[in-house]
């Protein structure tokens, strides 16, 4: 039961979103992170709603953060700004380190390159070749090994020790990564050949900040075989 | 020190290095500049950028970063006390990132279609697109000198290479994006003075003249492929028995090579001043012969213009335009 306070400051910010998108669960998981109240506005799938529009008309696309009576939008950009505007709370997204930085903001894009699309084809949802988009996400994941090692230093993140900002970026599309296995019956994360990943993948889906916002694996299957009466390419409100 | 060991890896007509260096230079520090040959990656470029192995490239103190807008931020936070580059309060970067994207992600791939693109209906619908996308951007100009305010700062140095770049798509495409006249044909009747007025202001910039590609190198590159592969298709209409009138800019070589053969090859030909850089279409312009003889309607004949004068399309100045038609 939140105090009246706590019920003030969690309506002073907003995210517009749906569940099983990997964008908007990247927006939550760092609001948990940093511990900072929140209302979730749920948007209806395939029907946005005037407030979104309002908020991001040049996308149109979830997610939307509204704080103090502006929208940020891009998840990766309002990850950021959460970390900006709530520097004194513990922990960092970012790393202080400017290279450290730099090298996450990287591999943040290239994440970003590189598996939306793919898993849309795995998914059955956007036309293309699934073989083709297996084998561009598991060679990403290859690459991702390697950063883990170099960013993380041995810790169990990329952040190091305590969860941050490409742990996130990377982190929010395991849900579909680990249905669209199942579904296209084919190893993404594979942990012989990436045991780095593995590890960080389960130890990423535990963590307290992540547990309640990102559902089991069963949960995304079901929402992708459920939404097999809409065609491919039906408008998607799924931001990057 | 901070300014021990920067390096650029670049490409001298990459807008994304123009970043790197143009953000350097704000903040006054020396760097080491890589000439990078794209064409042949050097196991240098490969070393530092494994991933995606693209220019450009910082390194300092030995490490490397790859990505021109992260580079650009890089740059921001380790030189913090010179010339800031990102707004301070946390909304503003939100915006400046936000429109960055957008700029790379959309506007980038509409300009890029409108170079490629052939002159005809298609190319109206995409010129439009392409202004459609500036407009957007415009949004974050609005009120103000540069993108960053009174000064230049993260959004003008992501974007400021268009102030370059979109001339020569004009010029090259004959199309009007953000500028009505000169060398188009008008494709649309819109222009954007704003973005108009931002490109001549960034361009009297010191450090962004000073890294971007100068114009009289970068046109001839983004030329497409030359037309003398083409006059091969010329000479096997000939070889038919065609008449052949020839539009070309007076004193362009390509139209007084082509006029001395077809005078030693016996052909009827007709020379059009079609002017330097000029409007004119071939259908607007009466023709006559060589020996003052009778007009040609031109609209009768068949242009071969696209096929036979230039492989991908059609350019109407400084090029021999070859317009066929059956004698009458």
């Amino acid at each position: 039961m939140m105090s009246p306070e706590k019920q003030e400051t969690a309506a002073a910010v907003r995210v517009l979103g749906r569940w099983p998108s990997p964008f908007v669960i990247r927006v939550l998981i760092a609001l948990r992170l940093k511990g900072v109240e929140y209302e979730f506005v749920e948007e209806a799938m395939g029907n946005r709603s005037e407030l979104l529009l309002a908020s991001n008309p040049v996308h149109r696309k979830i997610p939307v953060l509204l704080h103090r009576g502006r929208a940020v939008s891009e998840s990766l950009i309002i990850v950021q700004y959460v970390d900006e505007v709530w520097a004194s709370q513990a922990p960092a997204i970012l790393p202080s380190d400017p290279h450290a930085r730099a090298a996450e903001r990287f591999w943040g894009q290239y994440v970003d390159d590189k598996f939306p699309t793919a898993i849309r084809v795995l998914r059955g949802k956007v036309a293309g070749d699934k073989d083709e988009a297996a084998a561009q996400v598991a060679a990403a994941l290859v690459h991702l090994e390697e950063a883990l090692v170099q960013c993380g230093r041995g810790k169990g993140y990329f952040g190091g020790d305590s969860l941050g900002y490409l742990d996130i970026a990377l982190g929010s599309h395991l849900g579909w990564v680990r249905a669209v296995e199942r579904m296209a019956r084919v190893c993404l994360l594979d942990a012989a050949k990436l045991p780095n990943l593995a590890a960080w993948a389960d130890r990423f889906c535990a963590h307290p900040a992540v547990a309640d916002v990102m559902p089991e694996t069963d949960r995304f299957v079901e929402f992708s075989v459920n939404n097999d009466g809409v065609p491919p390419k039906a408008a998607h409100t799924n931001s990057k | 020190m901070a300014e021990e060991g920067v390096k650029v890896v670049g490409m001298w007509a990459s807008p994304f290095v123009a970043r790197v260096e143009m953000a350097l230079r704000l903040k006054g520090v020396t760097y080491e500049y890589l000439r990078e040959d794209l064409a042949n990656k050097s196991e240098m470029l490969l070393r530092y950028n494994p991933v995606t192995k693209k220019v450009p490239v910082l390194v300092h103190g030995g490490k490397p970063m790859a990505e021109s807008a992260v580079i650009v931020e890089y740059i921001d936070e380790v030189w913090k006390d010179g010339y800031p580059i990102m707004p301070a309060d946390p909304y503003e970067r939100a915006q400046a990132r936000f429109w960055a994207r957008y700029a790379d992600e959309k506007c980038n791939p509409a300009i890029y279609v409108v170079y490629t693109s052939a002159i005809g209906e298609g190319q109206a619908k995409l010129v439009h697109e392409a202004q459609e996308c500036l407009k957007t951007l415009q949004k974050a100009l609005e009120g103000k000198k540069f993108f960053g305010g009174d000064a230049v700062g993260y959004l003008d140095i992501v974007v400021g290479w268009y102030a370059r770049w979109v001339p020569i798509i004009e010029e090259l495409s004959a199309t009007s994006i953000v500028t009505l006249g000169g060398f188009s044909t008008s494709v649309t009747d819109q222009e954007l003075p704003m973005i108009k007025a931002w490109f001549d202001r960034i361009l009297a910039i010191d450090v962004v003249r000073e890294t971007l590609p100068p114009r009289d190198k970068l046109l001839p590159l983004c030329k497409p492929d030359s037309d003398w592969v083409n006059l091969g298709g010329f000479w096997s209409l000939v070889a038919v028995g065609w008449i052949v009138s020839v539009m070309a800019c007076v004193g362009s070589s390509n139209a007084v090579w082509v006029t001395a053969m077809m005078t030693w090859a016996g052909v009827h030909g007709v020379v059009l001043d079609g002017g330097w850089g000029g409007r004119s279409r071939v259908s607007s312009l009466s023709l006559t012969t060589g020996e003052g003889g009778t007009p040609l309607d031109v609209r009768a004949a068949t242009l071969v213009v696209g096929a036979v004068a230039h492989r991908r399309r059609p350019r109407l100045e400084c090029c021999p335009v070859v317009a066929v038609a059956r004698a009458a």
